[in-house]
This record gives C-alpha cells, structure tokens and sequence, in this order.
C-alpha cells in the first residue's frame, strides 16, 4: 500500500495560488494544455521571462547536480 | 603525457561559424563565453576527441544572463552553467567544451582566471557529472569528456580538462575545422621538410603544407586506385596513413596496381604497398590492417583519422563508409572507375563528402552508391523477408570488372586535384562531383559544385538529421553474422 509522504512534494505558485505536486513534476504536468506560454522569473538573472510550450516538459535540475560547480569566470 | 598523441576538437564549419560571430564579432568590446555539446571518447592509446557537428549544439548567452561582462572578463552564475550541463546531458551529449574569447588579441592563451575555472571544471566533472552520465545504446553509462576553449582574433588555443580515468588536465587540443577548406585553428608545429616540398608549398600555402603533415588518413581498398592514391599523398606530405585491404595480390592485379611485381604476387596488398611507401617516401609511417573496415581495429583507426578515402569496388563498403564518416564528422572522398567494352564507354569519378558542411552520400543529389542497407548488414529475418519478396538477391557473389591503369591514374588525378583544392587557401566544396566519361566518341567532365548541389547537409537526410556528430554513442551497422571483437592488445599497433 502506497503512503502518502509530505517530502516527496514541492510547492509551486501558480497565477499566485500555492500547490503542491510530486518533486518530478514539470511546468507541462501542471499547465492547461491550452496555455502556451507562461511568464516565470528566470533564477539565474532575477528577471521575468517568458517559457514557452516546448520547455514545459524540461525536467527540474537535481539538487545534487549543483554540487561542486561553481560560476563561470573567464579571464 | 604521451607526446606523440593528438588530442582533438573537431568542429563543423557551421558550428566554427556561429562562435565566430558570437565571440570575435567587429567592433565587439567585450569578454563573452558560450558552451558547446556533442559527443567524445578517448582512444585505446589515450587521444581524446571531441566532435562538435551542429550549430544548435552551441549554447550563447544574451547580455542580461551574464553576473559580469567586461572587456578581459565575463562571469555567469552557476545556476545557468547548471542548467545548460544539465540538459546537455538530458540530451544524450558525452562532450561539453566551454568556450570564451580574448578578442582583444591575435594569440589565444589560457589565463591564470582560466586555469582557476578549467580546474574547479574538472573536478567537478570527476566528482558531480559520473552521476548523471547518459545512457548509451547497449545500455552501459557513456562517459563524459569536458574541453576548454580559447578564441583569439587569428588563433584559437583548446585543452582536455577531464577524461574519464586519465590524466590528462591541460593537455593541448588540435583544432579542426572541418569545411570546405580545412582549417585547423590551433598553433601548428612548423613543417620539417621544407626542401622536399619546396614547389609544391606555394601551392598548398605554408599553413595548407603543414596542415597537410598532421594529417592521419585511413585509405581503403588497396587496388588499382588504392596503391595509386597512397603514393600520392605520401608523397604530398601525409606523414600517417592507414591502409585497409583484406586482399592478396593476384597476377591479374599488377596491370594496374602501383609498386609491386611479379614477386609480390600472393602478398597482402597492404603489406606490399608498405613496403613501397618505405623505399619512396621513407618518412611516413603507415599502419596496416587485412581486414574490412567494419573489422574492429580498422574502426579503431578510423575514430582517430582525419579524412576518409574509399578506392573500393562494392557498395556495401561505400555505404558503411559515408555512414562512419557522418557519425566521426570525417572529410570523406570516394573515387571510381567504370569501364564498359561493349559500348566502348570509360569513366572515372571523384566525389567529396564534408560531413556536417554539405550533403552526405546519402543527401547527396548524385547517387554514387546504393543507399538502401546492403544485405550483409541486415540481420536474419529481415534479410528472409527481403529475399523472399524479391527485394534482395540470393547470389551476390562479386565479378571482376574490367579495369585500365589508366583510368585508375584519371580518378585517383582527379581526387589529388579535389584534395589540394580542400588544402589550398582557396578551398574546395563541402559536396562536390567531378567526373570523366568517354563514350560515344564524345569525352565530358563535369564538375558539380555549388551552383549545383546544396552546400548544407539535408535536414531529412536520415544520416545528417539524427546522426551527424554522433560518435560512439550510436553503435554502427553490425555485419550479420557480427564481427568478432577484440582484446586491448590488438589495438597496439595503429
């Protein structure tokens, strides 16, 4: 019997409204098939941009993939 | 460090193109860094190469992405870098090369805010990246080789930072640039023998002269066109070269075969021809191997090559070797003669294939071999199921053609006439067709270039589209039954 576990999910905001889905879940598994875009703040360079249909099934980057990398700093 | 290898960073002309624009654009004043994915393997002898083959494989960055831009510096942060990683291997790539420029200078050197980047890459690419190296298709983890790339005005400078299981941070990369004209971008070692070469250089160019002395080329078919060829670019300056050719020499071979007699009847056609390349051009080192091309060592030599020349007599050799050539991005060419008695009609061909810059053998808008899969590489129930159907034949036991020395000097002329031209400063064509036909006492030579034929490779080519670049991670056409595999050891000698 499967059980429910609280860890195993992320909260995400959509249109302002807090929702929980399953830590693998991408932009596709939670947007209308209808939208074709969505505004998100990219991480990266705090700004607003915009993410098209074909990115929505890009998967989330591991934690652990972080692990060990640094900026880009070129000389 | 083993200085007799080469480490290599091939890229298509399209992809050298792109980071051109991007990293050394005029009038552009400040520091930029893109990343680079595609596919790499290290070599049974520790050579590494990375074959970068699309455009798209290259990632840019717009001005808002970067932390810091300055004329001698750019940061990004290390969630994009992630990212860019991430997907890269999401998408299969076993290669990623990061790339920056010094545009403000003609000589490209790593600094010392390189080195610093170069070596937290590497360990992050010994420690982070082994876990998430993709999957290849026997199902074992492919594992994931990282370059670092430096592009000055005139020069560009590329060094290994990781190979799985090497030590090999640092060592340098010849760059080549596979196009219609090949341009190797990297510091290239002064060529040696200027005297033997002296009224040929001006020809070819100083640079052309010492690109060609780098080169490795695999020759197969070691016939007519074959002995012909290998003496030529021998004596051109080619100072490695490969021969393949599972055949002995018949008595019927010597019309046309170069450098052998009567008393090299019943030798391998490659051990002959080597013992003829010592006595004229003593100072090229030839490897050969009496097997096909799909036989494992004679891919071994193929993955560490330059360019490919098929001087064969059947379509099955032809197909697999436009087929290796676009999965290594290999400057291939192919020559033929074709005699026919009866009708009193003589040809002789050369074709040019540049993977990743133009169409391949099979885009190609000529067709000069059969592009539906030989039978030998189609397994068992397929091949039933052709023969039964009347697709495939029962019998395709090979005649021997007529053959002429003198047509065999026409193809394997006009080859040496397209090879100079792809050395030469002013290049050849990334697809190209030169022909000679003689029949119905009319001669014609034709030469399909670019007027012609497409200069890009066909993005519903089923080659081009899906497995340009693609390395070892696509395993190649398996013969049926499939060829034995080999131990370490037998590796030793190419």
């Amino acid at each position: 019997m499967s059980r429910f576990n609280a860890n195993a999910l992320k909260e995400v905001f959509v249109d302002g409204q807090s929702r929980y889905v399953p830590q693998s879940a991408t932009l596709g598994d939670m947007v209308p098939s209808e939208v074709q875009s969505v505004s998100a703040i990219n991480p990266a360079t705090g700004k607003t941009e915009l993410v098209t249909r074909q990115d929505f099934n890009s998967k989330p980057v591991p934690d652990a993939f972080f692990t060990n990398l640094s900026d880009f700093s070129k000389g | 460090m083993n200085q007799g290898i080469t480490h290599r960073l091939r890229l298509a002309a399209p992809v050298a193109e792109k980071l051109q624009t991007y990293h050394l654009a005029h009038g552009k004043n400040v520091e930029a860094i893109s990343m680079l994915h595609g596919h790499g393997y290290v070599s049974p002898q520790g050579a590494v190469t990375v074959v970068i083959a699309k455009p798209e494989q290259v990632t840019l960055f717009e001005k808002a992405a970067y932390l810091r831009q300055a004329f001698a510096a750019a940061q990004l942060p290390r969630t994009l870098r992630g990212e860019v990683y991430y997907q890269a291997l999401q998408d299969g790539y076993t290669a990623s090369v990061d790339a920056h420029d010094h545009h403000m200078v003609h000589a490209a050197h790593f600094s010392g805010t390189d080195n610093a980047d170069d070596a937290a890459t590497a360990h992050y690419f010994q420690t982070t990246i082994p876990h998430f190296w993709p999957v290849g298709p026997q199902g074992l983890r492919l594992p994931v080789v990282a370059a670092s790339l430096v592009l000055a005005q005139s020069e560009w400078t590329a060094r290994v930072v990781h190979a799985p299981g090497l030590d090999l941070f640092g060592a340098p990369m010849r760059i080549d640039v596979a196009g219609a004209k090949l341009a190797i971008r990297s510091r290239l070692q002064p060529f040696g023998a200027a005297a033997l070469h002296v009224r040929q250089a001006p020809i070819l160019g100083e640079r052309g002269q010492a690109c060609l002395s780098q080169l490795h080329g695999v020759v197969v078919g070691g016939g007519g066109t074959g002995s012909i060829a290998v003496e030529m670019l021998a004596r051109m300056g080619v100072r490695r070269l490969t021969l393949v050719d599972q055949d002995t020499l018949e008595l019927s071979n010597l019309n046309r075969v170069q450098g052998v007699g009567p008393a090299d009847v019943g030798r391998l056609k490659v051990d002959a021809l080597r013992a003829h390349l010592a006595r004229c051009c003593p100072g090229v080192q030839v490897n050969t191997i009496a097997e096909p091309i799909w036989a494992a060592r004679a891919l071994a030599a193929a993955e560490s090559a330059d360019f490919l020349l098929g001087c064969v007599d059947n379509n099955e050799t032809r197909w697999f070797m436009n087929r290796l050539a676009v999965q290594y991005l290999l400057p291939y060419w192919d020559v033929g003669v074709r005699a026919k008695p009866d009708e009193q009609a003589f040809g002789a061909r050369c074709t040019t294939v540049i993977p990743g810059a133009g169409p391949c053998g099979h885009c190609s808008p000529v067709e000069f071999f059969g592009r539906k899969r030989p039978a030998a590489f189609l397994d068992a129930t397929t091949l039933a199921a052709q023969r039964q159907a009347g697709y495939a034949l029962n019998n395709t036991a090979m005649t021997s053609d007529p053959s002429l020395y003198a047509l065999n000097m026409q193809a394997v002329a006009q080859f040496g006439q397209e090879f100079t031209r792809w050395l030469s400063p002013g290049g050849v064509m990334a697809h190209s067709h030169f022909q000679l036909s003689h029949g119905s006492g009319e001669t014609t030579v034709q030469r399909l270039g670019s007027d012609d034929v497409a200069n890009q490779p066909d993005p519903d080519c089923p080659l081009c589209g899906s497995l340009l670049g693609a390395c070892r991670s696509q395993l190649l056409p398996q013969l049926n039954p499939p060829a034995p595999q080999l131990s370490p050891s037998d590796f030793l000698n190419l």
